[in-house]
This record gives structure tokens, sequence and C-alpha cells, in this order.
């Protein structure tokens, strides 16, 4: 089993190193933490396998960015991941930078993709292309997420499918 | 009273500085620069000072006045934006919640709390009051910044001011729905 997972770790460090020929990676001495970050980030995020969230993250999981009363845990998990598959069934990210701290990984991502689906669960699609950069913060603790603070260009995001900042109404005062 | 408000806000300040989670073991020097930096550049916002901390030129890869693209920048180009933050939102703060160092990197995960008293993006004045976060990742060399990476919640502290009409539009059919 063992041997197993030294071979599984060894093809994944490959897959690391082919498929993200640009990324700068900062891990020395965290690989085992690398890995796991590498495995959600495939498996979870861009594979949204849904079967795979527990596997990668904690029961206690807290997010940091979520609004308030939005759950904790692997729902908070599972409702991002397909309400982004239902907006952006083709969206893709890519790991531009990553980084390893003591427990934390950080990764700067490039998020690309079109909006398709129906977007916050009402409006119509716009049908527009966007490319985008996010960081995410994770915790993690034997091997799982515990925490996660993101930080994303949405705004920039919104901007390229044709949302447009308005002024403040009389009633909105 | 200027002096009591002056203690209150470095109360508020040292409140959310004692909080700060810092893994920086061995990086002592970039954590001490980037703590200047946050002091002079981003609380005090004084931009004469800009090339203490940042190289002549470095990349940007921020979608903000200092540029997205990973494009190479000048430390001049950075002063507008502190000199607009200053002007227009005089009252603004940084708070570090998460510092980390790992190689020639620092990250820090900050929440920026403040009233919109003047233009922004150019929406003109709500004087609502403003909490977002935003995470920024800084390269250092010979103790200046490099390049630059950085996220913030626009849309949250945009949601917050009523300048983003959808979001207010969703906000208020959930709000409904309740």
């Amino acid at each position: 089993m063992k041997r197993l997972q030294g071979l599984a770790i060894g093809i994944l460090s490959v897959l690391v190193a082919t498929s993200a020929s640009a990324t700068e990676i900062q891990c020395k001495g965290s690989e085992a933490m690398l890995a796991r970050y590498i495995g959600m980030f495939d498996e979870v995020f861009n594979g949204r396998k849904l079967d795979r969230i527990a596997e990668y993250t904690s029961e206690d999981f807290q997010p940091h960015d979520s609004a308030p009363g939005t759950p904790k845990g692997h729902e908070a998990i599972r409702l991002l991941v397909t309400n982004m598959a239902k907006s952006f069934p083709k969206r893709h990210l890519t790991n531009d930078l990553i980084i390893c701290s003591g427990d934390l990984v950080v990764a700067y991502q490039t998020v690309e993709g079109t909006n398709d689906g129906p977007l916050f669960g009402g409006m119509p699609p716009t049908g527009k292309s966007f490319n985008f950069k996010w960081i995410d913060i994770y915790r993690f603790k034997d091997g799982k997420v515990v925490e996660r603070w993101g930080a994303g260009d949405a705004l920039g995001m919104m901007t390229q499918m044709g949302f447009k900042l308005t002024p403040p109404t009389a009633e909105a005062k | 009273m200027r002096s009591f408000i002056f203690a209150a806000a470095l109360c508020l300040v040292a409140g959310g500085v004692s909080a700060t989670e810092t893994q920086c073991k061995g990086n002592e020097k970039n954590l001490e620069t980037y703590l200047k930096m946050h002091d002079v550049l981003f609380m005090q916002r004084d931009s004469s000072r800009v090339l203490e901390f940042y190289a002549p030129q470095f990349v940007s890869h921020n979608n903000d006045a200092g540029g997205a693209g990973a494009e190479t920048r000048t430390a001049e180009s950075m002063k507008p934006m502190w000199i607009d933050s200053k002007k227009n939102q005089p009252d603004r703060i940084m708070i570090n919640e998460l510092i980390l160092c790992a190689g020639d990197l620092v990250i820090a995960r900050v929440t920026m709390q403040g009233t919109q008293t003047g233009p922004l993006f150019g929406m003109p004045a709500t004087n609502k009051k403003y909490s977002t976060t935003a995470t920024d990742i800084y390269r250092f060399k010979d103790g200046k910044v490099v390049e630059r990476w950085g996220n913030n919640d626009g849309i949250g502290m945009l949601s917050q001011l009523g300048l983003l009409l959808p979001f207010a539009q969703m906000q208020a059919a959930r709000e409904e729905k309740k």
C-alpha cells in the first residue's frame, strides 16, 4: 500500500510538472500537502467529482468568504462546485503560482470559461467568455482542507460578462 | 478631538493586528519590510515613499490601477492609487489577518474598512461604509517589491455601497424568499 501511495505521489508529481509547465511552485519540504492540494484541484474543482469532496475536505470545513448563513463543511464545497457547473459548464482553472507555508497552501489561479448556463439561479446566460485571476488560501489538517480564504477578481469577470456599475438609486439610500 | 479619533483608530488597528496569524519563521526581513510598507503605503498612503518599498520597475498582475497582465510598471505609476484612496476614502484602514512568507514571497490576507466619501470607479460618493477582504502576494528582491499579485472582493464592496445593481437586485430577491 505504501509503495502504491508512493507511486501515486510520483505520478502526481510528474503530472504537476508536465500539466503546469508555467506554474511556479514554492513548496519544498511540503510535497505531501502540495500533492493533496493538486489532487483536490484536479478532482474536485476542475473535475467536479462531488464524490471526491470528502476525500480532500474536512467535515468541519470553514469557508471565510461565504455570505452569512450559508453552509459549512462538505455542503459548502458541494454547493460551490454544483453552482459553478450550472453557470459555467466549461470553466477551467489553471494554477499560475502555488506556495506552501506551514499548514497553508496559497494558489494563484487563472479562471477561464463562458457563461453558458443561468446566472445566480435566475438570470439568463450572457454567453460571454471570461478570463480572470483568483487567489485561494487553504489550511490543511491531516491531509484535508479545514479552512479556505478566497479572493477573486469577480468584478473583472462581471465586467467581462457585460455587467455595469450603476449609480445608487434614491431608494437604495 | 482629532487625537481622540486617531487614538481610537489606532486601538482598532492594534486590535486587528493582535489577531494576525503570521507564518514567517526564517523570513523575518521580508516580514519586517512588508509590515513597514503596510504602514507607510497602505495605511498612511504616503505615496512619496514608494521607492523605499518598490523597485523602480516591477511586474504587476493586479486588475487595479497598478496594472494587470503581468506587465512591467514603474513605481511612479503606483502613486495615483494611494493618492486617490487617501483623498476619497481618508478613513480607510487595512487590517492584516494572515501573513505568510515563503522563499522570496510574502502573502497577506487583509480586511479593508472605510467609508466611500468620494468618487470610486467613476461613481459618486455614497457615504456608505464597507468592509471587504483581499489577498495580496509580493515578491521581494533586495528588500523591494519586484512583482505583485492581488485580488479583492470588489463585488462585495460595491454591493455594500449599493453600486452593483444586478447584485443588489439578487440580494433583494433572496431576502424576499426568506
